[in-house]
């Protein structure tokens, strides 16, 4: 928006500048020409707001090249070209009401203007029209500032908020109480597979806590951390829990946060899996497509279900892929009526 | 151990194996139990309990097709049942279905004997109606998304959304879902609090309409309408039925 339009102390200031420029015209008039204050002030003021009102458009030619220059030589010749078309529209303008003010005896005006007053109030055209583009350009710049550390400041926010997140969906307390109590189940029965589940359990946990250390980890070792956890939710779903992982070596070494996967695969579980009587199972892919990883956590689904999750997890994967790729890396979902689709695609970062 | 408790007959319903193995080992220990069945989903459930009149079942929240607040729905008049889950924000909702108790996974030897306490003093007494147990059954504001009905052994699942429309029948509530009909235990009006009041309006005293199958409404006589479906099915639109169809539309 125009900073005239934005409060009152934006309009104050402009009207103010409009007046001493103003102003200064009638001095310039009563130096150059043989006239009364009063006839001086009222062919420099108007002219002066007139100009200034009119000089105010150089905000929207500002607007329109970016600061950030990367040819240096159009937007100069633009702003330079402007101000001299402006100046001799102004300087044009600024005769016609001296004619006016002569002829009608507005005021006590000779009839001849003087010709360097006209060459003088080009020059103050272009010139106050640089000076114009100047100040609208340091506005501007002040203004990406404050836009790009406040976007700096929330993408922080969210890096953290998505990590504290995802240390809290890791240790999701009914996955926790789940394993615990299949291992309750299993300890009698059969005892060697309540020790593994022990071990899996112990396993995924500390590797967590290690890794809350890591802003990025391997894609490779992502997977491992990803299969480890199906291994334990495999413990408890038995059969009707299968895993089908393809790892491309070519994504092997990417670079990812850590546990950015885990809200998909526990969603592959949750929502997927776990509704079907019979099971199904879980595929988990990763290719290399030029410059980018595309990573596939795929599950079938009961057809029938309508209401279900929150989206709460496709959030977090969302958040954490804006906090640490911003625009470069995407989530996008293929929900099918009897099977699910997650696809996230990052820009490679290799170690 | 006194002579004097009952041994009960107990059905362990959970999805997942190591979960059952889990209530097993804790009826075991506990003892004055017998085992009569186990079933890894709700229809087998319905279908166990149907043929063995277990004195408990000890029920799994979280299932697939058919969770353990539909089976104890459907079956919730017949046995008294024990949720064990490891959520505990299920546990008002449990009460409020009257399950006897509800278990957090994983539940100690001393808090399962403790429940099973609480089915032997309850067998005694009068369990509420289906329709009850049904409105209980979801939380305050959520809508139902599919309605359960048992028939015998035999359970229906039915999304919301295959309904045309619903039909009062004496004690019955008719559903009408693409040319058949399934009778259930239930008034029209619980149902109606059930399902979503944006979908489902109540045209006439007997009739809960999905709006979704309207195709016109059409004046019968002076302050008496008739709603022509889809299918060409017609019901009768009250005064006031028309009021609440025009403020939705």
């Amino acid at each position: 928006m125009h900073p005239i339009l934005r409060d009152r102390r934006w309009l104050t200031l402009h009207i103010v500048v409009w007046l001493v420029a103003g102003q200064m015209i009638g001095l310039l008039v009563r130096l150059l020409v043989d006239a009364s204050w009063l006839a001086a002030m009222l062919f420099g003021v108007p002219l002066g707001v007139l100009g200034g009102l009119a000089a105010s458009s150089a905000w929207y030619l500002t607007r329109s090249t970016p600061s950030t220059w990367t040819d240096r030589v159009r937007p100069i010749a633009t702003f330079l070209l402007a101000a001299i078309v402006f100046g001799a529209i102004w300087a044009f303008a600024g005769q016609l009401w001296w004619q006016l003010i002569e002829r009608f005896g507005l005021a006590d005006l000779p009839a001849a203007q003087h010709p360097g007053l006209i060459a003088a109030l080009q020059g103050i055209g272009v010139l106050g029209y640089l000076l114009a583009v100047s100040a609208y350009r340091l506005v501007q710049a002040f203004e990406e500032t404050a836009a790009a550390t406040s976007r700096a400041l929330q993408s922080e926010v969210a890096q953290r908020d998505a990590e504290l997140r995802a240390l809290r969906a890791q240790l999701d307390p009914h996955f926790l109480f789940n394993s615990l109590n299949s291992i309750s189940g299993l300890t009698s029965t059969n005892p060697e597979k309540a020790r593994e589940m022990c071990q899996l359990l112990a396993d995924f946990l500390r590797q967590g806590l290690h890794l809350g250390h890591s802003s990025r980890i391997s894609l490779k070792r992502e997977i491992e951390l990803t299969e480890q956890y199906l291994r334990i939710e495999q413990v408890r779903f038995g059969s009707r829990l299968g895993v089908s992982v393809h790892v491309d070596a070519a994504s092997a070494d990417a670079l990812v946060p850590p546990l950015l996967l885990q809200p998909l695969v526990e969603n592959a579980v949750r929502h997927g899996v776990a509704t079907l009587i019979e099971g199904g199972t879980i595929g988990l892919e990763t290719r290399r497509v030029g410059d980018r990883i595309v990573v596939t956590v795929s599950n079938p689904r009961d057809a029938d279900v309508q209401r279900r999750g929150t989206g709460f997890g496709l959030d977090i994967v969302r958040r954490r892929l804006a906090a640490t790729f911003g625009d470069a890396a995407a989530l996008t979902i293929e929900p099918l009526a009897g099977a699910f689709r997650a696809q996230v695609t990052v820009p490679v970062e290799e170690a | 151990m006194d002579e004097q408790v009952r041994v009960l007959r107990a059905v362990i319903v959970d999805d997942e194996e190591p979960a059952r193995m889990a209530v097993r080992q804790g009826l075991l220990d506990v003892g004055n139990v017998e085992i009569v069945g186990e079933c890894a989903n709700g229809f087998e459930a319905v279908k166990v309990v149907t043929d063995v009149h277990p004195d408990v079942v000890l029920l799994d929240v979280q299932m697939p097709k058919l969770d353990g607040f539909e089976v104890l729905e459907l079956l919730g008049r017949e046995v008294p049942v024990v949720f064990v889950t490891a959520y505990d924000e299920f546990a008002l909702r449990a009460f409020e279905v009257h399950a006897v108790d509800y278990l957090l996974k994983p539940f100690s030897p001393e808090r399962l004997a403790a429940a099973l306490d609480r089915v032997r003093q309850r067998t005694e007494q009068a369990s509420p109606a289906p329709a009850v147990l049904a409105a209980a059954a979801r939380p305050p504001g959520a809508t139902l998304d599919r309605v359960v009905v048992r028939d015998g052994a035999q359970v229906h699942v039915l999304p919301v959304d295959k309904i045309d429309y619903v039909e009062a029948q004496d004690d019955y509530v008719a559903f009408h879902a693409a040319g058949k009909t399934i009778l259930k235990d239930q008034t029209l009006g619980d149902l109606e609090g059930r399902l979503d009041g944006r979908r489902f309006v109540r045209i006439h005293r007997s009739y809960l309409l999905n709006i979704e199958r309207l195709a016109r409404v059409e004046l019968y006589a002076k302050d008496s309408r008739v709603a022509i479906l889809g299918d060409g099915t017609k019901l009768p639109v009250s005064r006031s039925g028309y009021q609440r169809l025009q403020q939705l539309l």
